[in-house]
């Protein structure tokens, strides 16, 4: 039987997005109120995005400004570059791969298996979900800048 | 360093493009070189994007500019628009949709799930693959214009 898609299945990402920040990052990030994403008008520099699917699909995005990747991905590898650099770029989806592979270990009623990340990069960019999915998007701050977390999930 | 997603990989996506073009747009299109995403200047305006997973991990976009994303939706909803409007990024995903789930018939052998699709809006957007791949694109010319069918794919097994 399909699974209605509720709130609590947003928790696992975003425990997991702490997590990550604060082990891979070695940063806090705080998240803000959880919106229904139809709500939110959001455009990016940046986005990380990867899809899930199993008893349920969707997709996860982790998006930022250009100056916040920056700042996370250089603390995340050690680095110091002053723009999109390839490697920050490649980071991104790392970081975004990292996340979705810790969150789904928390949502076993769903079976979920990730794909593979793919990186958008481009000014005021927008990602719009398939419109028969639930999304969520969750702001996060941190000292490192502000970033968000989007959601999409239908039970199949 | 990662290696290139294997050509045997993407025909059943270049295939699947084809065949989804000519059953559901009516419009012959034809592949051009493969190429590979690294170091390519390629940029759109609007992209679909569908995730796979299972017994092999991957993801299929297809990127158009906005004059041929615009025709390709007129013929495939059988209305003409002239907007990038709410029913021209559901088609993208739709044919994304389409395009994945038609593939990966040909891919029995690696038990594939598709994710939902999402399509990503902005003027010169660029679609990159992550560390673990290099992905391979596949520039598409039609009467409708030229788009790009972009493919990242690893076996699991």
């Amino acid at each position: 039987m399909a699974v209605g898609i509720r709130v609590e299945h947003v928790n696992p990402f975003v425990t997991s997005t702490m997590e990550t920040f604060a082990k891979m990052v070695g940063v806090e990030a705080k998240p803000g109120k959880l919106m229904l994403k139809k709500d939110a008008k959001l455009e990016y520099d940046i986005s990380g995005i990867i899809g899930l699917s199993g008893n349920a699909k969707g997709m996860v995005a982790m998006s930022f400004p250009k100056h916040t990747a920056v700042a996370v991905c250089n603390k995340f590898m050690s680095a110091d570059y002053n723009d999109l650099h390839r490697d920050i770029l490649d980071a991104v989806g790392e970081l975004v791969n990292i996340v979705a592979g810790y969150a789904k270990r928390d949502l076993t009623e769903f079976a979920i298996n990730i794909s593979l990340p793919s990186v958008i990069v481009g000014p005021n960019h927008q990602i719009i979900d398939a419109k028969d999915a639930v999304s969520f998007v969750v702001p996060f701050t941190c000292p490192l800048g502000p970033f968000h977390l989007a959601v999409s999930l239908k039970s199949t | 360093m990662p290696s290139p997603v294997k050509v045997e990989h993407i025909n059943p996506f270049l295939s699947a493009t084809i065949e989804t073009f000519k059953s559901m747009l009516r419009t012959q299109i034809t592949p051009g070189k493969i190429i590979l995403i690294k170091g390519a200047k390629l940029s759109y305006d609007i992209s679909g994007i569908i995730g796979l997973s299972g017994g092999a991990r991957g993801t299929v976009t297809l990127s158009f500019p906005r004059i041929t994303a615009l025709k390709a939706v007129s013929e495939f909803i059988g209305e003409k628009v002239v907007t990038m409007d709410d029913t021209v990024k559901d088609a993208i995903g739709e044919l994304t949709n389409i395009v994945a789930g038609s593939a990966k018939k040909d891919l029995a052998q690696y038990k594939i799930n598709i994710s939902l699709p999402s399509v990503i809006t902005g003027e010169n957007h660029k679609v990159l693959g992550g560390k673990e791949v290099i992905p391979l694109v596949v520039p598409f010319s039609s009467p409708l214009g030229d788009f790009n069918l972009i493919v990242s794919f690893i076996s699991e097994t």
